[in-house]
């Protein structure tokens, strides 16, 4: 009997130290899980329908579940009073770190400042406002417009043999994004004397808008080489309006995006787009994780140290599209 | 009919008597007929949506989260106050969005592009907002266009302007500047801690309120969206003001599209997108009726609040992208379809709430068969009066000498009538009072005192000025309704000392409506006294059941009353030893006590309007029957009491009847509600009778007055 009380105690030492062994300290990992466990990050998007602020979501929310923190998410559905309305919410209940996503150039302008005011790091993603956060994650938007401009000489320009006249469907003039890839498009058209911008309108984002403009473009202008978008979301509706004139290969038409495989891989397999300048989200993700943990590990003090990541652009076409090119929500969402 | 047989009361009974006596049903009618109710409900609702949000969502209602909501609310505000006033007038204004976007891209323009002072740039942004408002108020109140047709229009038209002015300077005019002094205030500075655009929408809201409640234009907005025709038949100037509602609204929206320019400084397509359904989510369920008439600040406040806290709360829940616009229209579908509901319906509920019956019982029926000894065997008597005015008196509720033997009543036009003495066949108007003349009186200097039925109590001076006396006294001290206010005074007398006692019948009721107080049976009325020497008025005393017929017993010290669905006369001691007694000398009458009056041989003449009935009276005690009746039935279907099987009767302070005059076929003399003796004759008066009655009384002091026996020979 002494024996078995002896035995019993014996085994459950063994069993606590078990559950009690230290595992191996790098000098870095625990410093690292503290300084991620437990904590609040607040994401702003402009609206969570499009596939873009589905995917950081997604993947901010996998890095979250993994290590521990929290996000909270609040969708101001493309309002921007509502937006900036969260936004101030969300620093009224101060997370550790604010990701930000407004296409509307001023509007955050004072909430970046007030988040710093009440000791909250603000990450903005793929559009930022004139205020600087602490990081910007997002493509070299005048890059971008570089990139389509030069497609849209090879489509179009001298040695096409084609007439050389092309529209420019862009986004609303107070949009940040439309602001920076437009002059990166037309400065380099200025460069190529061959290529002619015929009418440059605004989509608004707006895919049935810019259907309804390239279409009348189209009768206007018979000889009408292409189409310059400026986002995917929108440029989707000159690509119908182009296969409904029946001018599929013909009518060029550029644009860019985030790398989603609906908007934008099959439509370059299927002719609609004949070029597609990819800044990938996927990229993008790993940046904002990276971002947001090195923010909450470092602990700058707020707005003192800006950095950006800028995300690197390629230009898609049906030549060098791989299988990889591309992704899908699911692929993202998908753990392990 | 027979005498009948003492009613009997068993446990059930008991129990209902008790609990009629402790309950007072009568308050939950009372409460919901207060005017604040329209806002009770729409204060509770916020109350409750405040209560939820604050459950689920954290920090809800914390110092930060109040002023950044604040700010939102400050400027949502501004337009609902804009579309409150639309609406009272009978309109809508679904423009709001868009011009809100347009003042929006114009302040910004001003500021940012322009760099003009706030002095100029904020009178001109509200200048174009009222501008837009115009062009909606002249095709609406001037060319009678449907106000929802047109302002959908200026809603796209408005909206297709903006959206190509964006294009053209939307990025230009989006830019950050604070080169114009104040401008960041507007936006985002506080005053003592709470944001500029609530302090500045608060004051607005004091404004609007002191429009809609105090001056003309408010009264003709109200008339206007009341009833169109009336207010244009009445003369007001309704195109004017309908257009005129318009331009506020456009200056209101002005007003906050400056504030939002300043706090997000955006020019982006989806300004003001939605904003008009926000709003008049807002109004209606803040109790603003979509039909017009009804609306008022702080309705415009309390939906408001609401709506910006459902659509904070739901951002906040993490909710996803649709369900805040999707609670929004499904609150706004619920909101009018209360609104729409309640309006028509309101009336009838109220009335049907408000109507509280209690249990009385009242003492068995003295016989009234010619044949038994009862002293109030039926008979003809009164058939015989000859006939004074008739078909041309209409109310003589009350009738009155002076010692000229010159006749006076009232009537339901307004007027105290004089039939001119001795012959009584010439009649003139002797003063307009604009109320029905009820209970009259001569007072020491010779003038007529009467009570005027929903007005108070009036005299006509000797040069046939009308003077009002009283008509209020202090109000009860737990009354839930006002009961300051006089509002069925129907019997007075004068003391010796000039001192007036009037009866006021019912607090509940007003004069078209007297005679559903007899289904409530509770004690509703009270005597108030007036004292001309220092024009006070006081409550003398209370929950008296339809108190009426005062009368002196001309011993300084007492007073007779009847009361008149209780069947009973009192008599109460306002001075002397036995001052503050009641003592009831007649508890069982077998009908209605009105008027009471002397008699020249030193008794009294009383009234009798109508006769008690078996059902009735059984009703009186089932107040759950009465109240089924009044929900169930039609009120031209209710059971009322008795009202023309009249007489009157002789009685002596001891309580004992002494004679009974009958008009048992009821053609000549239905109702009588009162009855003077004057020089041996009795003279006959009925508030539903087409005549005055002139009846001699045998052994009658020929010479006696009613005047001289209060006053003698004053001349």
């Amino acid at each position: 009997m002494k024996f078995l009380r002896l035995a019993v105690a014996a085994l459950s030492l063994i069993a606590i130290a078990t559950v009690h062994a230290e595992r191996f300290d790098d000098g870095l990992i625990k410093p690292y899980q503290a300084a991620l466990k437990g904590k609040r990050i607040g994401f702003v998007p402009i609206s969570m329908t499009i596939d873009l602020t589905r995917a950081w979501y997604a993947g901010m929310k996998q890095e979250a579940d993994r290590l521990g923190y929290q996000l909270i998410v609040r969708d101001p559905n493309w309002k921007i009073d509502v937006a900036v309305q969260a936004a101030d919410q969300l620093i009224n209940e101060k997370p550790d770190v604010l990701v930000l996503h407004s296409d509307d150039l001023q509007a955050f302008n004072r909430q970046v400042a007030k988040a710093h005011a009440a000791g909250i790091r603000v990450i903005q993603i793929a559009l930022k406002s004139p205020t600087s956060g602490d990081a910007f994650i997002g493509p070299d938007w005048y890059d971008v417009g570089r990139r389509e401009a030069l497609a849209m000489v090879n489509s179009c320009g001298k040695g096409s043999g084609k007439s050389g006249k092309v529209a420019i469907i862009h986004g609303p003039g107070v949009s940040a994004a439309n602001r920076t890839i437009l002059p990166g498009v037309e400065d380099t058209l200025a460069q190529h004397q061959d290529i002619k911008v015929v009418s440059r309108q605004s989509g608004d984002w707006d895919a049935n808008k810019a259907r309804s403009i390239a279409a009348t473009l189209l009768k206007q202008n018979p000889e009408l080489c292409g189409f310059i978008g400026l986002w995917e979301g929108e440029d989707i509706g000159i690509v119908n309006a182009v296969r409904q004139a029946g001018m599929i290969g013909k009518v060029a038409v550029i644009t860019m995006g985030g790398g989603n495989r609906e908007a934008g891989c099959n439509q370059i397999t299927s002719d609609g787009y004949t070029a597609y300048v990819k800044w990938d989200v996927r990229g993008q993700i790993r940046d904002l994780n990276n971002a947001i943990s090195i923010l909450l590990q470092t602990q700058p003090k707020p707005g003192s140290a800006p950095f950006a990541l800028y995300t690197p652009a390629t230009t898609l076409t049906k030549d060098n599209l791989t299988p990889n090119s591309c992704w899908t929500l699911e692929e993202i969402g998908k753990t392990e | 009919l027979e005498k009948q047989s003492e009613p009997a009361m068993n446990a059930t009974e008991t129990y209902t008597r008790w609990r009629y006596r402790l309950i007072p049903d009568n308050v939950l009618g009372e409460v919901l007929s207060k005017n604040w109710m329209d806002n009770a409900i729409p204060f509770l609702l916020m109350l409750v949506t405040l209560s939820v949000f604050n459950s689920i969502v954290l920090d809800f209602m914390s110092a930060g989260s109040l002023s950044s909501v604040g700010r939102q609310l400050g400027e949502y505000l501004f337009v609902a106050f804009g579309m409150v006033i639309v609406l009272k007038a009978g309109g809508i204004d679904l423009s709001v969005g868009s011009v809100f976007a347009l003042c929006n891209l114009l302040a910004l323009a001003l500021v940012n592009k322009f760099l003009l002072p706030l002095i100029v740039a904020i009178p001109l942004v509200i200048a174009a907002g009222a501008l837009v408002g115009l062009i909606n108020g002249l095709l609406i109140g001037y060319l009678r266009l449907r106000a929802f047709l047109t302002t959908l229009v200026t809603l796209i038209i408005v909206r297709a302007v903006v959206d190509l002015l964006t294009v053209a300077y939307g990025g230009e005019v989006s830019v950050w500047t604070d080169k114009v002094a104040g401008w960041d205030f507007i936006g985002d500075g506080a005053l003592m801690g709470v944001p500029f655009s609530v302090v500045a929408a608060a004051t607005a809201g004091v404004l609007v309120h002191i429009l809609l409640t105090r001056m003309r234009l408010g009264w003709h907005i109200s008339a206007v969206g009341g009833s169109r025709r009336s207010a244009f038949n009445i003369g007001l100037p309704v195109r004017r003001v309908v257009c005129f509602t318009y331009v506020l609204s456009g200056a209101c929206t002005a007003m906050a599209a400056t504030f939002q320019a300043s706090r997000l400084g955006s020019a982006g397509s989806t300004v003001g997108m939605g904003l008009e359904i926000l709003v008049l989510t807002a109004a209606v369920l803040g109790g603003n009726s979509l039909g017009g008439g009804r609306g008022s600040a702080v309705k415009a406040i309390l939906g408001t609040a609401t709506v910006v806290m459902i659509t904070d709360g739901l951002v906040r829940m993490g909710l996803g992208s649709g369900v805040a616009p999707m609670v929004l229209g499904l609150t706004l579908l619920g909101a009018v379809a209360i609104d729409v509901r309640w309006l028509k319906n309101r009336g009838r509920v109220l009335q049907q709430a408000y109507v509280s019956p209690t249990y009385l019982m009242l003492p068995s029926c003295p016989s009234t068969t010619a044949e038994s000894d009862s002293p109030f065997g039926l008979n003809r008597l009164l058939a015989g009066a000859q006939p004074i005015g008739l078909r041309e008196v209409d109310g003589a509720e009350d009738v009155l000498l002076d010692d000229e033997d010159n006749l006076y009543c009232g009537s339901r036009h307004g007027d105290v009538v004089r039939f001119f003495g001795p012959d009584h066949r010439r009649w003139e108007i002797y003063a307009h009072i604009g109320g029905h003349p009820l209970g009259m009186a001569w007072n020491p200097e010779g003038e007529l005192v009467t009570c005027v039925g929903g007005m108070g109590l009036y005299k006509i001076t000797r040069e046939r000025r009308v003077v009002k006396l009283s008509a209020e006294t202090k109000r009860s001290l737990l009354s839930i309704i006002d009961d300051s206010r006089v509002r069925l005074p129907d019997d007075l007398d004068i003391a010796e000392d000039g001192r007036v006692f009037f009866s006021e019948a019912t607090v509940r009721y007003d004069t078209a409506e007297w005679m559903i107080d007899a289904l409530e049976g509770r004690g509703n009325g009270r005597i108030l006294c007036y004292d001309p020497k220092t024009g006070s008025t006081h409550t003398v005393l209370r929950n008296l059941i339809f108190p009426n017929g005062i009368c002196m017993t001309g011993d300084c010290e007492s007073l007779l009353f009847a009361q008149t669905w209780a069947c009973t006369i009192t008599r109460y001691w306002y001075a002397g030893q036995n001052r503050g007694r009641s003592q009831v000398i007649i508890a069982d009458l077998p009908g209605y006590p009105d008027n009471i009056n002397r008699a020249s041989d030193g008794n009294y003449w009383c009234g009798i309007v109508g006769m008690r009935a078996p059902a009735f009276d059984l009703a009186l005690r089932m107040p759950q029957f009465r109240r089924r009746m009044v929900y169930r039935v039609a009120v031209d279907e209710w059971l009322t009491p008795n009202q023309n099987t009249g007489c009157v009767i002789k009685f002596d302070l001891n309580g004992s009847v002494l004679q009974t005059l009958w008009d048992k076929d009821g053609h000549a003399h239905a109702a009588v509600t009162s009855m003077r003796e004057h020089r041996g004759h009795l003279y006959l008066g009925g508030i539903f009778n087409d005549r005055i009655g002139k009846l001699p009384i045998p052994n009658a002091d020929p010479q006696w007055t009613g005047q001289r026996s209060y006053w003698g020979d004053y001349r």
